[in-house]
């Protein structure tokens, strides 16, 4: 008798794993809805990258030392003398970004096919909590390699906590270990980057994974009228949607092997308390707020950049038309793209403001608020 | 009549352990807490720091100083030196002394003060700190707050 055999055949006196086979059966080939695509891809992209981001921030820990004197030293140890140091961290930074715009296209392709309508509408308010998991987890992780980008993005960003009326200072202090930023935010921001954010994220994930398998992928069929799926009709999870995700997992690893090589990450130089440098920016996803920001007093400014998340959060009860197909919800629709053009256009003024560009050969300043300056051109001599 | 049933001595004591165990559970969230809040206990600071010579100052020429690990910018005006703190009152940046237009501007969200630390433009919502300053036997001493 084989091996395998034996030992179901000895598991199978003990428990009764008719029920798991069932289930594992039953999930394996559930039929999904004839409109899965290439799109439904990003959810399960996200996931890859998010087991990615585990298994490489495992590897880095091995290396990284979380103190003021030793963090920036430690990372610099990682890129330059651990062996394949660079792919490791080059996977893990990429990564990140990656994942953050994994999820806000699967958020994407969720809104404008109408899939977070009833009954899927706690699915939909899980990802927006895993969407700001994710970006929590951008945030605490930028501090780690304490560098001067990351050092003073910090700074701004945690003072940006102290304005929120009442409890504002009380919240920024607790999350700085103090009144600035020193190794004591290191070392909160570590704890919850490597163990408090990986365990609430892996539960957010597994309901959410929960919620999607039990209730299905959502059809274009209006809201309490959907048809069941059947065999016919609907995709074979397995095996064509599973090697259509293999597909776009490989993809994805080639990506950010090329991004790792030809954009790679740099260390920058030590953090500095004393010396802010020029132009501080923060991460990419982060752009659009920081230019909102600027427009407004602090406590306003904050006000309203929790209106787009607290509109995202309570959108499946907002719009509460039965129509799922985007060319029956025009409103919806527009809206959804009125939104995405805003956040590029507002973290493209944020990209531009306070640098110096050249546009079609003429010098132009960027002001503080994404204004150009025509620069005086310096006479030829 | 009434319809309340009498509380038998079992659900009593289920009540009972219910209501110590939730008290447990709040009990135990208190250390936590206080364990998490950093300790920001301090002892006086009144000492003042040296900025170096005053004749290693020029007129509208600057230093920055740490005074208790903070940065604190000191600048020689024609009318004596001027002492603020260089932590930027908008976003917490550290603010730099511009020698030719006389005013101190934020590297972050270009926030201008003058130089009596006043908010001239940007976002800063209020003026710099400022700190006393005295000039001892030819040294420059700034006063911790």
């Amino acid at each position: 008798m084989k091996l395998p055999v034996k030992i179901h055949g000895w598991l199978a006196e003990r428990y009764d794993i008719g029920v798991v086979e069932k289930f594992a059966d039953d999930q394996l080939h559930k039929p999904l809805p004839a409109e899965t695509g290439f799109w439904h891809t990003f959810g399960s992209l996200s996931l890859f990258l998010f087991l990615n981001q585990v298994v490489t921030g495992i590897l880095l820990m091995v290396y990284y030392r979380p103190t003021t004197n030793t963090a920036f030293e430690s990372v610099r140890f990682i890129m330059t003398k651990a062996q394949f140091g660079w792919l490791i961290r080059g996977l893990h930074a990429w990564g990140a970004t990656l994942m953050i715009l994994c999820v806000l296209v699967h958020m994407m392709r969720t809104f404008f096919m109408g899939a977070y309508k009833k009954p899927r509408e706690l699915t939909w308010v899980l990802g927006v909590f895993i969407f700001g998991c994710t970006v929590t987890f951008g945030f605490t992780g930028y501090l780690l390699p304490w560098n001067q980008l990351s050092y003073w993005a910090t700074t701004v960003g945690t003072e940006i906590t102290g304005a929120i009326p009442m409890a504002g200072q009380y919240l920024k202090v607790l999350l700085r270990g103090g009144e600035g930023v020193t190794g004591e935010t290191l070392a909160r921001f570590y704890v919850l980057h490597v163990v408090v954010l990986p365990w609430v994220l892996t539960m957010l994930i597994a309901t959410h994974l929960f919620l999607m398998r039990v209730q299905g992928l959502a059809t274009f069929d209006r809201v309490g009228e959907e048809t069941p799926i059947d065999k016919h009709r609907g995709i074979p999870f397995f095996p064509q949607h599973v090697l259509k995700e293999g597909v776009v997992f490989c993809l994805m690893i080639a990506v950010m092997v090329t991004l790792i090589v030809f954009w790679p990450v740099e260390l920058g130089e030590k953090a500095d308390p004393f010396v802010t440098p020029e132009g501080i920016k923060p991460e990419w996803y982060f752009l659009s707020t920081y230019q909102l920001l600027k427009y407004f007093p602090k406590t306003l400014g904050l006000f309203v950049s929790l209106i787009p998340p607290v509109l995202l959060l309570l959108w499946p009860f907002l719009d509460r038309s039965r129509e799922r197909h985007p060319k029956k919800r025009p409103v919806a629709v527009a809206i959804g793209i009125a939104a995405i053009v805003l956040a590029l256009a507002f973290g493209m003024v944020g990209y531009l403001s306070e640098r110096n560009i050249s546009v079609g050969g003429h010098p132009y300043h960027f002001d503080v608020y994404g204004v150009p300056h025509r620069l005086v051109d310096q006479p030829k001599r | 009549m009434n319809d309340q049933q009498p509380i038998s001595r079992r659900t009593f004591l289920d009540w009972l352990l219910a209501g110590g165990l939730l008290t447990w559970g709040v009990a135990f969230i208190a250390p936590v807490i206080s364990y998490v809040w950093p300790s920001q206990r301090r002892g006086p600071s009144t000492q003042a720091v040296s900025a170096g010579k005053a004749d290693e100052f020029t007129d509208w020429q600057s230093k920055m100083v740490a005074i208790a690990g903070q940065p604190v910018i000191v600048i020689r005006t024609p009318q004596g030196f001027r002492a603020f703190s260089a932590i930027c009152t908008h976003l917490g940046c550290i603010v730099g002394w511009d020698a030719g237009r006389h005013q101190i501007e934020c590297p972050c969200h270009a926030g201008v003060f003058d130089v009596n630390g006043r908010v001239v433009s940007g976002p800063p919502p209020r003026a710099l700190a400022g700190l006393d300053v005295a000039v001892v036997n030819g040294e420059v001493l700034v006063k911790s707050a």
